[in-house]
């Protein structure tokens, strides 16, 4: 096992080593808080094509020169996660593989007996990539979660979303980070995003549970979101509705979202007359679309005086098409 | 549809103060009907009452407080003129320097009596031109009245505990 550890450390310091030499942590926080893998694929000049592969998440090719193939048949997520591996595989010198589904049935950091090698290095690589510490740092502080909260599915679910990466493969990177311990971790992993989803929309239904849900609150202010077409949105704010201010929801484009929830919740003493309460407006995108949400709170009768704004950005395009990435593309177009 | 105005009570206050984003409203009531009930119009510090009512209920200053303890604020602590502690224009940050100056004038008290609900009662009051606090649930159409100042509800806007911060089981 001790060459596995020394796989594992060999894969994670060369994550980090990529992330000082691009300059990724400053741009990372600086941006949404999340560390786009497609963006340093074409910056390192490695070409990386999608395409629909068969029985295949992803492939690393080095004849006659390095470049990365990736599936379109999965979501945004798995494809970041395998881009990720190819990088490693990149990175770390490794010979030519095709990457079947076992790279996300593997836990990260993880190795048995007889594992190869490389697929360990790669995996561990992908995850020290795309959710370093210092990103679990930066969500923490910004959403106010203290170490306990990331006991919970939840909230790790909510960090799976903004870091990109997926539930299961956040969970055992957290256990890697010694943030929660190896119970906790197989809990959590035993626990479907299915389950977590149900729970953040209530009592409403979906057709299917492909897109997700995310939580939004004030920390989400400025945030950048990238999600997928059908993704929901559950905003929780606090509201004045004690003193007349109430959160307008018309500036929601009724063409790109659907209202499927408002409601008021209130942990305040039942007693309590004129206590500020939390409104949870939950909304579905209707398609793939791109734009910002802007929420604001204020008196009916006072329009011009805002007491709280929620603005967010949005990218609801989804999973990567075929050919080259959408940031590939945009930097092409520029220098054309 | 207009508003009939049967009884006015108006000209026994002062002009409507504006709480801002603050959870005082029980307070503000409380207190211009208090100083309503006084000759002439001096409005009461209704910082001073909310101050105590909070503290009788052992309620922090961000959340709403109780008719029980407002009414024993009004009660037992009374109220200076609002200059005497002049009102925040938001919540204290620290809970620890929220307290009253440590001199102010005379301070009134009034012992305000919990009614049972009823419109008769409420209407009954009024006519007697008594100053009157009605609790009640609202919803978001309360916000919006028509140009008439009528608020018309959509049938399936049913009141709402929580639209204006109301407890579930109101007075």
């Amino acid at each position: 096992m001790t060459d596995y550890r020394a796989a594992i450390r060999r894969a994670t310091l060369a994550a980090a080593r990529l992330h000082r030499d691009l300059g990724i942590e400053a741009r990372a926080t600086r941006e949404n808080g999340r560390i786009d893998v497609f963006e340093v694929v074409a910056r390192l000049a490695v070409p990386l094509l999608f395409k629909p592969l068969d029985g295949l998440l992803g492939a690393y090719l080095r004849d006659p020169a390095p470049g990365v193939l990736v599936t379109t048949k999965r979501s945004l997520s798995v494809q970041r996660f395998t881009a990720a591996h190819e990088l490693g595989h990149h990175q770390l010198g490794h010979k030519p593989t095709l990457d079947d589904e076992t790279i996300l049935r593997e836990a990260p950091f993880a190795a048995h007996a007889g594992d190869d090698l490389q697929e360990v290095e790669a995996n561990a690589f992908a995850a020290a990539f795309l959710l370093p510490r210092w990103l679990v740092t930066w969500h923490c502080e910004r959403q106010g979660w203290k170490t306990v909260a990331l006991h919970y599915p939840e909230t790790v679910y909510q960090l799976a979303l903004r870091a990109g990466m997926s539930y299961t493969a956040t969970c055992w990177t957290l256990l890697r980070y010694r943030i929660i311990g190896r119970s906790t971790a197989q809990k959590l992993v035993e626990i479907e995003p299915k389950t977590i989803k149900k729970k953040l929309l209530g009592v409403f239904r979906p057709q299917n549970y492909y897109g997700d849900v995310w939580l939004l609150t004030e920390r989400d202010a400025g945030l950048r979101i990238e999600g997928g077409p059908s993704d929901h949105f559950v905003m929780c704010v606090r509201e004045h509705s004690n003193a007349g201010y109430l959160w307008s929801i018309e500036t929601l484009a009724p063409d790109g979202f659907a209202l499927i929830g408002d409601a008021r919740e209130s942990r305040e003493p039942e007693e309590a007359i004129g206590a500020p309460v939390t409104r949870r407006i939950t909304a579905q995108s209707r398609r793939t679309q791109t734009g910002e949400m802007c929420l604001v709170e204020r008196r009916p009768w006072q329009p011009n005086h805002v007491l709280n704004t929620l603005k967010v950005r949005y990218d609801l395009s989804g999973a990567e098409g075929e050919g080259w990435s959408r940031i590939e593309r945009r930097y092409r177009l520029e220098t054309a | 549809m207009g508003v009939a105005v049967l009884r006015d009570l108006r000209p026994l206050f002062g002009a409507i103060r504006d709480q801002g984003a603050r959870p005082t409203c029980l307070a503000f009531a409380a207190s211009d009907c208090h100083a309503a009930l006084r000759d002439g119009w001096t409005p009461l510090s209704c910082e001073f009452a909310f101050y105590h009512a909070q503290r009788r209920a052992g309620l922090s200053p961000h959340t709403g407080s109780t008719l029980e303890a407002m009414l024993a604020a009004l009660r037992e602590d009374g109220q200076p003129i609002e200059t005497d502690w002049p009102y925040l224009a938001a919540s204290p940050a620290d809970f620890s320097i929220w307290t009253p100056p440590s001199r102010v004038g005379p301070v009134y008290r009034r012992a305000g009596k919990r009614r049972s609900d009823g419109f008769d009662e409420i209407l009954a009051l009024l006519e007697a031109d008594q100053p009157t606090l009605v609790l009640m649930m609202l919803s978001d159409a309360f916000y919006s009245p028509d140009s008439d100042g009528v608020v018309i509800a959509p049938t399936n806007e049913a009141p709402d505990p929580l639209s204006c911060g109301r407890p579930r089981n109101p007075e």
